[in-house]
């Protein structure tokens, strides 16, 4: 593999790294599921990959059912602890599969409460299948198409046996599939990437103190755009920005008045390259605490740092 | 959901009916604010649910307490004697909660709900099916910071 193919190789991986966290997991744990796209994306030149991702985010305060933005309360806070242990493997030459285990720990402090709970959460399954490469073609650009399942292995916030403040709920309690298309091409050192994702999630009927709640949320749509720069060294630097989507709930056939969902997040991050088999990223993200961005959600900042070893 | 998970949600609805007929265990502290929060019409339009709550009105995110004075429409009489089963439900998130709220009528058709932990901002649905002399339903929504 030539130089310059094996820096675009890298290059595409850190693209797909920096921007690749799903939007859907910058939300807490307990209301949203991971997507079609995973840190685990392997380079044109690798085989298989392993990896561990560090997150954590704090609350910056909360969108309500009208989009306002409004500081969290005196004395409510919440942090927000992830691992996720990823894999992947080349199945076809343009087809990988990856598999993502996440631990989430939350902390909640509230008036005179404080508590800290976790545990495995959602398990997500992906492919990735792309039609052709970025970079490929001055014309015709990469073409990936994405397909995740998230298995509620987690604990949803009104499990029985939680905490409180359901400090130990870590998943939505529900399957989730999502479809995506990425495009993505190259200009020289640059890098651009367009995705757009479907997800949808399996109804809930919850029975509690003799009432029962049947819910279906609503699908959710994401579009993410990135650019990523890529140096001599081989460090590339990247800014993306997504924004989810996400109609009205049904609850027991009737539509749910006040219960859409909007996120907005913007994410910038670096990709280090410390050997041909090891890799190391980080990136800072957060939800733009500005009325009218978000909606039913609560506002994060936060980090991420990723550790990857590859095989060719 | 396996049976003995059936079973143990069965065992809280009635011992939150049981509750609602029986003496008042540990109540909130504070008084309720005098001006309601919210002043709600049941489904059927029979009744009128006037919510309070405790310790902040309006309430902020935690372990609230909710007061539902109940009445009749037409004659302004208290609705008293029913029996509340409650679900604090998150429409926008698809959840509820873990921790079920205790329940009594503190005085006549004035019903106190205890341990309303409503852990995390958003609008909180405190889904409430009246039965009694009457049956009927009403869900008070709450913002939460």
């Amino acid at each position: 593999m030539s130089s310059r193919h094996s820096k675009f190789a890298e290059a595409l991986t850190a693209f797909a790294l920096l921007i690749g966290w799903s939007p859907n997991a910058r939300a807490q744990a307990c209301c949203a599921g991971t997507g079609a796209i995973t840190p685990a994306r392997l380079a044109l030149h690798e085989s298989a990959l392993v990896g561990l991702q560090l997150k954590g985010a704090i609350e910056l305060g909360s969108f309500n059912d009208r989009g306002a933005y409004q500081k969290s309360p005196s004395g409510a806070s919440e942090l927000d602890l992830e691992q996720d242990a990823f894999a992947a493997l080349r199945v076809l030459e343009r087809g990988q599969l990856a598999l993502l285990v996440p631990l989430v720990e939350t902390r909640r402090t509230s008036h005179a409460q404080s508590e800290f709970g976790g545990g495995l959460g959602d398990v997500n399954l992906n492919l990735r299948y792309d039609f052709t490469w970025a970079g490929a073609s001055r014309v015709i650009p990469g073409v990936g198409a994405l397909l995740g399942v998230t298995l509620p292995t987690g604990k949803p916030a009104d499990a029985e046996d939680l905490r409180p403040l359901a400090t130990d709920a870590t998943g939505i309690g529900a399957y989730q599939a999502s479809l995506g298309l990425a495009v993505e091409q190259a200009y020289g050192p640059w890098l651009l990437n367009v995705t757009g994702i479907a997800a949808a999630r399996t109804a809930r009927t919850i029975t509690t103190a003799g009432i029962t709640v049947h819910e279906q949320l609503a699908p959710q749509w994401t579009a993410l755009a990135a650019v990523a720069y890529v140096f001599p060294s081989e460090v590339a630097l990247a800014l993306s920005a997504s924004y989810a989507t996400e109609g009205k709930a049904t609850i027991d056939s009737k539509t749910a008045p006040r219960s859409g969902h909007r996120l907005t997040t913007i994410t910038c991050g670096g990709v280090l390259p410390l050997s041909d088999a090891w890799r190391v990223q980080g990136a800072l993200f957060a939800n733009p605490p500005l009325s009218g961005s978000s909606l039913n959600q609560t506002g994060l900042g936060g980090a991420t740092l990723t550790l990857v070893h590859s095989w060719t | 959901m396996s049976t003995p998970h059936r079973s143990s949600r069965a065992a809280l609805a009635l011992a939150v009916t049981l509750c609602a007929c029986s003496g008042p265990p540990a109540a909130g502290t504070g008084e309720f604010p005098q001006d309601p929060l919210l002043a709600l019409t049941s489904e059927s339009g029979a009744l009128q649910v006037e919510v309070r709550t405790l310790p902040d009105q309006p309430p902020t995110r935690g372990d609230v307490s909710m007061q539902l004075a109940i009445s009749d429409v037409q004659t302004g009489d208290p609705a008293v004697g029913l029996e509340l089963q409650v679900l604090p439900w998150m429409p926008a998130m698809g959840h509820g909660t873990s921790i079920q709220p205790t329940l009594f009528e503190s005085a006549p058709g004035i019903y106190q709900l205890d341990h309303l932990v409503l852990f995390m901002p958003g609008t909180w649905q405190i889904r409430t099916e009246l039965q009694g002399a009457v049956r009927d339903h009403v869900v008070p929504t709450l913002e939460i910071r």
